[in-house]
């Protein structure tokens, strides 16, 4: 298993020049427009995003039937994947972080006023990329990157579609939404929860893949 | 027996794998024939486990199937291999850390052994060094069983040579052996002990390489010379351009038959005659 984790690490390293130059992108329209945000969060989600495009690599080059050929059970092969998430999420906060340290203390040194806020926005970011991989991965696990594509743009225009639904019943109702407090509720726990929610969307997420991957030919 | 196959069936829409029956001693090459679309992928994707059999038994080793067993089976498979941004030496990282029996010094020996460069993507490798990399990467975990899908198409008969040699060295221990599905039977007929012919999903013959040779043979004939030949003597014939080409068994040759051969018969007319004849 750490084999599999080690190729897609390496895939990873092959891509650095890719990652730096749009690092650097980044952090010059961050110094362009004063805001540090997009500089701090655009590498570690890069990296978490990198997720996704192991599997189409691996797709492009059809190494799925020699893992196959690897001893390995497809659980082990699935657990991986996740294995490998994980320490991209590891390797992506430990860079964020280190981003975020160079900016407030070498770069822009009166940058303290705004820290605690990107670093919420930094983990929110995080979280969010990785909401992504955990639709992602079964799905792809299920239809194939190609077909995956697909399946994910109809699920996100029937999420859009309930919630214009909705919010023209909303709209066309009595109902009162206590948004004041629902804000008031994410500023005071938001990290926890979305950590919460995070860690939750994983587990399902892997117990989807292993589900959809045991029955799969390749 | 290293691998054992029994009544294997698999099916899809368009094909279907039918109650397949094969067997791999051990010290044995097995080659595996059949034109494109034969199912010799898919048998070998079954024994695998790549992809899941209907009904029917592989035994690896004289076991059960599991996962773990696969530690003594090295593959190469046609079309594909390991993400060819890589060099040789992340291979080499990614190997060691999937087999436990991985065998650097030996992997290193034959890298320089075939003059393959080690810090270049595998990407801009010749099709030839790829396809010896594919099988040096296949045999360096000590495995006790090759399977090899097409591992030599693409090759010039130089290297052809060669990566024959490696394969026959493989057997030499009489505890190895290779199931070898291939288009090029000329190989077989150099290296082969035993020859499995698949056709439309159905095993046609399964039979030692030299019983095939003693077995049949194949008479070229014109539409007159057709006439001649008792239809219970044909196994199969193909109409060509100008003549007729004519399978039967040799127990079936007449000395009135033995003024139509005028070859030796080679695999490949056997393969042909059975697709392609009626």
């Amino acid at each position: 298993m750490r084999g599999l984790i080690i190729k897609d690490l390496l895939f990873i390293k092959s891509t650095w020049k890719n990652l730096i130059i749009l690092f650097i992108g980044s952090l010059l329209i961050s110094v362009a427009l004063g805001n540090y945000l997009l500089a701090v969060c655009s590498l570690p989600v890069m990296l978490l995003s990198s997720g996704i495009n192991t599997f189409q690599t691996d797709e492009f080059y059809n190494t799925e039937s020699y893992t196959l050929s690897y001893p390995l059970s497809r659980k082990q092969i699935v657990l991986a994947k996740y294995l490998f998430t994980i320490i991209l999420l590891l390797i992506s906060t430990y860079i964020g972080l280190l981003i975020y340290w160079l900016i407030s203390v070498i770069i822009h040194p009166g940058f303290n006023g705004l820290n605690t806020d990107m670093l919420k926005y930094f983990f929110m970011t995080e979280a969010g990329a990785l909401i992504v991989d955990s639709f992602f991965y079964p799905v792809i696990y299920k239809f194939g990157c190609e077909k995956s594509r697909l399946v994910l743009m109809s699920i996100v225009m029937l999420l859009l579609g309930i919630g214009s639904i909705l919010s023209v019943y909303i709209n066309t109702s009595n109902i009162t939404l206590d948004l004041a407090g629902g804000l008031n509720f994410i500023q005071t726990y938001g990290l926890q929860v979305l950590g919460i929610t995070v860690t939750l969307f994983l587990i399902i997420s892997y117990i989807l893949s292993i589900v959809f991957y045991k029955h799969k030919d390749y | 027996m290293n691998i054992e196959v029994k009544n294997l069936n698999k099916s899809f829409d368009d094909f279907q794998l039918k109650n397949v029956n094969i067997e791999v001693p051990k010290g044995k090459i097995v080659g595996l024939i059949g034109e494109n679309g034969a199912g010799k992928t898919t048998l070998i994707k079954c024994i695998l486990g790549a992809m899941f059999k209907d009904s029917g038994e592989v035994k690896l080793f004289n076991k059960e199937y599991d996962n773990s067993l696969k530690d003594d089976i090295g593959v190469v498979y046609d079309n594909s291999f390991i993400i060819e941004t890589y060099n040789i030496k992340d291979l080499n990282l990614i190997m060691k850390n999937i087999y436990k029996n991985w065998d650097q010094k030996l992997f290193f020996k034959y890298i320089e052994e075939y003059n393959l460069p080690l810090k270049k993507e595998i990407r801009k490798l010749s099709t030839g060094m790829k396809k010896k990399l594919e099988i040096i990467t296949a045999i360096c975990h000590h495995p006790k069983v090759l399977i090899l899908d097409e591992p030599t198409s693409g090759l010039d008969p130089v290297i052809r040579s060669e990566v024959l040699d490696l394969f026959q060295d493989f057997v030499n221990n009489n505890d190895n052996s290779i199931l070898l599905s291939t288009h090029i039977t000329s190989d077989l007929e150099h290296i082969a002990d035993n020859v499995i012919f698949i056709s439309k999903g159905e095993i046609i013959f399964d039979k030692p390489l030299k019983e095939i040779k003693d077995d049949y043979i194949v008479l070229d004939v014109d539409k007159e010379e057709l006439k001649n030949i008792a239809k219970k003597d044909i196994i199969r014939y193909k109409e060509n351009r100008i003549d007729y080409q004519v399978l039967i068994h040799k127990k079936n040759m007449k000395t009135k038959y033995e003024k139509y051969i005028k070859r030796i018969t080679a695999l490949d007319d056997i393969m042909l005659l059975y697709i392609r004849g009626v």
